[in-house]
C-alpha cells in the first residue's frame, strides 16, 4: 500500500513544484538541465521505492504513476478550468514586431530569447519581422512572421 | 537586433487575428497564475530554509533536543525531528554514578513498535521485555555517556517516546517523524 501512496505523493508533488517553477524551466535542455533532470529523477526514484527493490514494487510504482497519468488526462480533458490550472495558458509575447516587455519579463524570458526561437523555426533574424510570439503552454515560444 | 521602440503598455485585441484574440482573452488567468507562481517561489524559499533549520530533521538548530528525566538521572540528547527511515542516534548518559555498578534502563513501548534499533552501544548485559518496555541491563561504574542507540522510524507521525531508569519516573521524548 504504501508504494502506492508513496508513488501518488510523488506524483503530485512533482505536478506542484514544475507548475509552481514555471513552463520554461528545464525547457531548453542545456548540458546542466540534463544533470539537473537526472538528479530530481534520483531523489525521486529514493523517495518512491524506499529499500524495496523488489520486481513487484517496481510494477506497482509504475503502474501508479501511469495510472495518475492517464487520469489527469481524464480530468483535463472534460475539465477546460482544470487544464489552465495545471498546464497553464498560452500567452502573446511580441505583437506586430513589438515585444511586450511586461510578459516577457514575468515569463522570465527576454528579447532573445524570442529571435532565438525565431530564427529557429522561421529564420528570421529581426524583430520586425515577427508578426506574432506566443509562449505556449510547453514552454516553446511558437513564431508568426510578419507577411511580405 | 532588437526593435525596442514604442512598446505599448497594452494591446488592442482588435488588431489582432480571431485565435490570438482567445489567446489574449486569458491573459487575466495567466497573470493570476504568475502570481500565484511568485507565492510558490516564496514557498519554496521557506521550504529550504525550514530544511536547512531542521525543520525536517536529518540534523539542524530545530531538530535536536535534549531531555532529563525528572529525577535528574538521566539525559538523552535525540532528534525531536526525525524523518521515515533516516537512523537516528538516541543518547542517554548518566548524569550520577550508580551505586553497585548495574543501572537498568526503561525504554518505553513505543521505541520498539515504531523504531527498528540498528544497534545499541554498549551491549546490555542483559535485554528483556516488561509489558512492551524494553529493559536493558548496562554496566555503568561512573557518570557519562552510557549508550548509544542507532535506530530509524518506521511510520510517519507524531510519538512520545518515554526513557528512564527501570525504577525511576521517564523522560517524555516528543518526536515528530516526517514521510
Amino acid at each position: 500500500m504504501e508504494s502506492v501512496l508513496r508513488a501518488f505523493a510523488i506524483y503530485a508533488v512533482l505536478l506542484l513544484l514544475f507548475r509552481i517553477s514555471g513552463r520554461r524551466t528545464l525547457r531548453d535542455m542545456t548540458a546542466f538541465d540534463l544533470v539537473l533532470l537526472l538528479i530530481i529523477s534520483e531523489a525521486t526514484q529514493q523517495a518512491m521505492i524506499g529499500d524495496d527493490f523488489s520486481f513487484t514494487n517496481a510494477v506497482l510504482v509504475i503502474t501508479t504513476l501511469l495510472l495518475a497519468d492517464i487520469g489527469l488526462s481524464l480530468v483535463k480533458a472534460r475539465s477546460p478550468r482544470v487544464a489552465r490550472v495545471l498546464e497553464g495558458v498560452p500567452t502573446l509575447l511580441v505583437a506586430h514586431g513589438s515585444p511586450l516587455p511586461g510578459r516577457l519579463e514575468r515569463a522570465r524570458l527576454d528579447e532573445q530569447d524570442v529571435l532565438s526561437a525565431a530564427r529557429a523555426l522561421q529564420g528570421l533574424d529581426r524583430m520586425e519581422q515577427i508578426r506574432f510570439a506566443v509562449l505556449e503552454t510547453d514552454g516553446q515560444i511558437s513564431i508568426v512572421p510578419e507577411r511580405k | 537586433m532588437t526593435s525596442r521602440s514604442n512598446p505599448p503598455s497594452s494591446l488592442d485585441p482588435g488588431t489582432l487575428p480571431p485565435e490570438l484574440r482567445h489567446v489574449e482573452a486569458l491573459l487575466g488567468f495567466q497573470r493570476r497564475s504568475w502570481r500565484v507562481e511568485r507565492l510558490g517561489w516564496l514557498a519554496m524559499l521557506g521550504l529550504v530554509l525550514a530544511g536547512l533549520l531542521g525543520a525536517f530533521g536529518g540534523s539542524g538548530w530545530l531538530a535536536g533536543a535534549t531531555a532529563t528525566t525528572p529525577d535528574g538521572a538521566l539525559r538523552i540528547t535525540y532528534d525531536r525531528i526525525q524523518r521515515q527511515m533516516l537512523p537516528t542516534v538516541f543518547r542517554v548518559e548518566a548524569l550520577r554514578p550508580v551505586p553497585d555498578g548495574r543501572l537498568q534502563l526503561r525504554l518505553g513501548d513505543a521505541l520498539p513498535a515504531h523504531w527498528r534499533v540498528r544497534s545499541l552501544l554498549p551491549h546490555p548485559a542483559e535485554s528483556r521485555s516488561d509489558a512492551g518496555d524494553l529493559v536493558l541491563t548496562l554496566q555503568a561504574g561512573s557518570p557519562g555517556p552510557l549508550v548509544a542507540l542507532e535506530a530509524e522510524p518506521e511510520g510517519a507521525g507524531i510519538f512520545r517516546l518515554a526513557i528512564g531508569l527501570a525504577d525511576g519516573p521517564p523522560a517524555i521524548l516528543r518526536i515528530l517523524v516526517w514521510p
